[in-house]
């Protein structure tokens, strides 16, 4: 995992406001990605553009509120290709943000 | 202060509402735009932040709807987007949207956004609130007004304004601009009309109708001339309106028995008469009514002879003030210049030009001032000068029915401490008026009634010499002596008896006083009366009685007058 994985800052400041609720919605987060790359992996299988605009906007943004970086600005770049029709590299960028995310799942589980 | 989250994703919901709670906002969530607008409606929050792509409904339609069953109360809704997609952004401020919020959600930046929109709301909640305040209080006044019309209407028109003979353009609401037009037929035949201009507009303006439309009626009924009506309406206005506020009016008279018109103008503008080959204006030679007391005042009226064809024009300054398009005033000119249209009369043309002239000033008017919607200001009257038929119309009311001479008689008997108390004159008046119509009742009839009483009251019972008048010493203690004998009065009774002797025009009244006195020495006044002196009565009294009767004779031992008083119903 590289040092951009996720930002410490975000990640901690959240954490304050959650207060006991942290472990929760790392849990959510953990479930709904996991869910949310079943559908992801179901839509390039079938070329759904839309559905993997709407997917990858989805990871995109609730990564981003962890301060997952990564793994959001992957995901941005397929919403946009998406978004654009253009799903012939889907299968690549889905490799890399299921990598991030098992790095970045473990790297959460510890807070847990 | 109530906020509702609306994301499809469990984390963003759950960040978002961790971060509200702790500023201590109440929150309420929806996971996607159908479920946002039941919770919306039945939440009702103050603020909603919405996500834009979720299922079943998305963002864009849940805002729209929203803002459309929030139109009374301004709900501000912030978008959860990132501002880079301006195609997304663009559609978020049509549907509505009235901020952005982007991802990751930091705090500082949420509160100052939420605190930024709920001034906004308040200011426009506070706008609305005043806004159906105003609505409230418009609508409150006018339902009022419209109460007050239907009252004024019914007191202000006991009159003939809808007579054949009179064209009126009035305004239901021309009241409340100040403009009053009371019309009313005379008991003994003719027309009395007023156009009035009250100062300022809204109820103030109207109120003053009253005292006014109270004198116009009740004097026209007792038989008064305009000259006197005016100057009764001058004098009530002046003591009853508030100072700066007062009446221009026109009052005019048609009187049928002489075929002429009075009129008395006070600042009324536009008052003419179109007497077929010519137009007299009838000018305004006097103030408006309500500022000169009556020391100052002047009732002269003008008079004019008229022929049954002749129009009256009366108009308050709304048509001389109507404005075209392009701000310029209709104006006396354009006004006069409509009232040339029948010059080239002919006779056959006559039964026309009544309503040629109305409706040609009308017209005339309209294609003046084209699309301005300004005919409410404008109140316009013609009315005929045609005798016979404002003849017809007094004999047609009820109230002013010529009542057919009769035979009658009554006898009143009046015990010292009766007399004390009460004045018989109007009683008199009244009881007449009641058997024989207001027409008998006149002023020389009251004059000599009332010299009458005075003569039976002072020198009969009292004993009292008028001849001390003749100085001022005299005057007071003439005065003084009657209070103070009336008072110590303990004996003694005034008898009056009235007769109608009636003829085809009216009758002969057999009027006598008998009082219970000691009379005087009838001889001395036959005696003396070459020389126009009373040694009993003061001279005025008896002088004005045998002007005004037929005939005044004494019995021998001077406690009993019998006057003959002719009268006429016509």
């Amino acid at each position: 995992m590289t040092d951009n994985s996720i930002d410490l800052t975000t990640l901690n400041e959240l954490k304050e406001i959650m207060g006991d609720d942290f472990s929760e919605l790392v849990t959510v987060f953990i479930s709904d990605t996991q869910t949310q790359l079943d559908d992801l992996f179901a839509a390039i299988e079938t070329s759904d553009a839309p559905a993997i605009k709407r997917i990858s906007h989805t990871i995109k943004g609730s990564s981003a509120n962890l301060g997952i970086e990564n793994l959001s600005a992957i995901s941005k770049e397929l919403e946009l290709k998406a978004a654009d029709n253009n799903i012939d590299s889907s299968d690549e960028l889905l490799n890399s943000i299921v990598n991030e995310y098992n790095d970045v799942k473990i790297e959460l589980e510890k807070l847990l | 202060m109530k906020i509702l989250i609306v994301d499809d994703e469990l984390s963003n919901r759950m960040i978002l509402s961790a971060i509200l709670k702790k500023e201590s906002y109440t929150v309420v969530s929806a996971v996607n735009g159908q479920e946002a607008i039941d919770v919306f409606q039945q939440e009702e929050p103050d603020l909603v932040l919405m996500d834009i792509m979720m299922p079943v409904m998305d963002g864009y339609e849940a805002t729209r709807k929203i803002k459309a069953i929030s139109q009374e109360k301004f709900t501000p809704i912030i978008f959860l987007t990132a501002m880079t997609d301006e195609q997304a952004l663009r559609r978020c401020v049509e549907v509505g949207g009235d901020d952005f919020l982007s991802k990751p959600y930091n705090q500082v930046i949420i509160k100052a956004k939420i605190d930024a929109l709920e001034r906004m709301s308040q200011l426009y909640n506070t706008v609305n609130k005043q806004k159906h305040e105003l609505l409230a209080h418009q609508e409150h006044e006018s339902k009022e007004q419209e109460v007050a019309r239907k009252v004024f209407d019914s007191i202000l028109n006991p009159g003939c304004l809808s007579a054949e003979n009179i064209k009126l353009h009035l305004s239901p609401m021309s009241l409340f601009n100040g403009d009053v037009v009371l019309a009313v037929v005379k008991p003994t035949g003719g027309l009395h009309v007023l156009f009035g201009d009250f100062t300022g507009h809204g109820l103030a303006a109207s109120l003053g109708a009253l005292p006014l439309s109270d004198v116009f009626y009740s004097m026209t009924a007792k038989g008064y001339s305009i000259h006197d009506v005016v100057r009764e309406i001058n004098r009530k206005l002046k003591h009853q309106l508030p100072t700066g506020m007062f009446l221009a009016a026109c009052l005019v008279e048609i009187d049928t028995i002489n075929n002429i018109l009075k009129y008395w103008n006070g600042a009324i503008p536009a008052a003419w008469l179109h007497k077929g080959d010519s137009v007299v204006e009838l000018k305004s030679r006097h103030l408006p009514l309500g500022i000169l007391d009556d020391s100052s005042f002047s009732d002269k009226v003008d008079i004019i002879k008229i022929n049954d064809n002749d129009k009256v024009i009366l108009s308050t300054d709304g048509i001389l003030e109507a404005e075209n398009s392009s701000g310029e005033m209709f104006g006396v000119e354009r006004f006069t210049n409509c009232l040339q249209v029948n010059m080239n009369n002919t006779d056959s043309a006559d039964n026309d030009r009544e309503i040629d002239l109305f409706e040609h000033i009308l017209d005339t008017l309209d294609n003046f001032i084209q699309e301005q919607e300004q005919s409410d200001d404008v109140t316009l009257g013609v009315i005929s000068c045609d005798m016979a038929y404002i003849n017809q119309l007094a004999s047609q009311r009820g109230s002013y029915k010529k009542f057919v001479p009769t035979h009658w008689e009554f006898e009143l008997l009046f015990y010292y401490d009766c007399i004390k108390t009460v004045d018989p004159v109007p009683l008199i008046n009244q009881i007449m008026g009641e058997i024989q119509g207001h027409q008998i009742q006149q002023d020389k009839l009251s004059t000599v009634l009332t010299e009458l009483f005075c003569n039976a009251l002072d020198h009969g019972l009292l004993g009292l010499d008028s001849s001390i008048k003749s100085s001022p010493e005299g005057f007071m203690q003439f005065y003084t002596d009657k209070e103070e004998r009336l008072n110590k009065l303990d004996s003694g009774s005034i008898k009056i008896s009235v007769k109608n002797i009636p003829n085809n025009t009216g009758g002969d009244l057999f009027i006598i006083f008998e009082d219970s006195g000691q009379g005087f020495d009838v001889s001395s006044l036959e005696k003396t009366e070459t020389d126009k002196e009373f040694p009993i009565f003061s001279g005025r009294g008896l002088s004005l009685i045998k002007n005004y009767c037929q005939s005044v004779s004494f019995n021998d031992v001077g406690n009993r007058v019998e006057c003959i008083y002719s009268w006429s119903n016509s």
